[in-house]
């Protein structure tokens, strides 16, 4: 068994790529790419902890905007989200991307909705929302 | 130049947790914190539901829709961060909350859209980021 220490790891042909042998043995993965390059933990509108957070701004009941310190190489990076754990019991809380039409996302914030009901989303902020970022990095 | 490092084990040489990764452009991110620490692929209709995991000790049924998962190897604290998936044929998909998650298991509430009743689902997916302990 061998062990490496170091601070930092970077691709020596290509700095931001570095390939991971699988599970299987055979085949490799990409280990930058495979990394979450945010995250979020957020529960009535405070960011609990994170990855990569410039913050969280409150747009207003159950609207919040969230930003990242370093910011995606485009705005077309795949993100992940759940939510929950509030006190309304009429519903499950959902969380949505966008507030109205005209709000698109940038590489470096997104625009959430949460709230709950199965039609006509109720706006709500007492709630657990929690979002990951993959894609490239800047 | 092409270049292999075989190792097994990768450890911060400051700090054994943090490892600074250069990122596909000019930005750098810290390796362990863009891990995932847990996932789960599971169908809840089933008697055992889960088909396939990572850092999972066990999987409770603790009712219709409800499910909670408790890990090997604990996190930090009760802030990570879940996402979550899930879908159903009988009910044209389905909703997920986000139960009371804790630094040890994660807790997950699948309803049927149409309804808003807990329901169990047969296609469903659960991923944690955030810190180890």
């Amino acid at each position: 068994m061998s062990t490496i220490k170091t601070n930092t790891l970077t691709g020596t042909t290509t700095a931001g790529s570095i390939s991971v042998t699988g599970e299987g043995n055979s085949t490799t993965t990409n280990l930058q790419q495979g990394l979450a390059k945010a995250w979020f933990a957020c529960d009535d509108m405070a960011i609990l902890d994170s990855l990569n957070s410039a913050g969280l701004t409150d747009n207003g009941t159950g609207d919040l905007t969230l930003t990242v310190t370093n910011a995606m190489n485009n705005d077309d990076y795949s993100t992940g989200m759940g939510a929950g754990g509030s006190a309304t019991s009429d519903g499950s809380m959902r969380l949505v991307e966008g507030a109205d039409a005209t709000t698109a996302r940038t590489t470096s914030a997104i625009r959430l909705r949460q709230g709950y009901k199965a039609t006509n989303l109720t706006m709500y902020d007492d709630s657990l929302c929690s979002i990951q970022f993959f894609g490239d990095l800047a | 130049m092409t270049s292999q490092l075989n190792v097994d084990t990768i450890k911060g040489n400051e700090t054994a947790g943090s490892i600074t990764i250069q990122g596909e452009g000019s930005k750098t991110t810290n390796l362990q914190q863009g891990l995932l620490k847990h996932w789960c692929r599971y169908d809840g209709a089933e008697g055992t539901p889960t088909r396939d995991s990572f850092n999972q000790a066990s999987f409770t049924d603790n009712g219709t829709g409800d499910y909670v998962m408790a890990f090997i190897n604990n996190m930090a604290n009760a802030n990570h961060a879940p996402i979550i998936g899930s879908g159903d044929w009988r009910t044209h998909g389905m909703e997920n909350t986000d139960q009371a998650t804790t630094a040890n298991t994660g807790d997950v509430l699948t309803r049927a859209p149409n309804t808003a009743s807990a329901s169990d689902c047969d296609e469903a997916g659960h991923a944690i980021a955030g810190d180890l302990a």
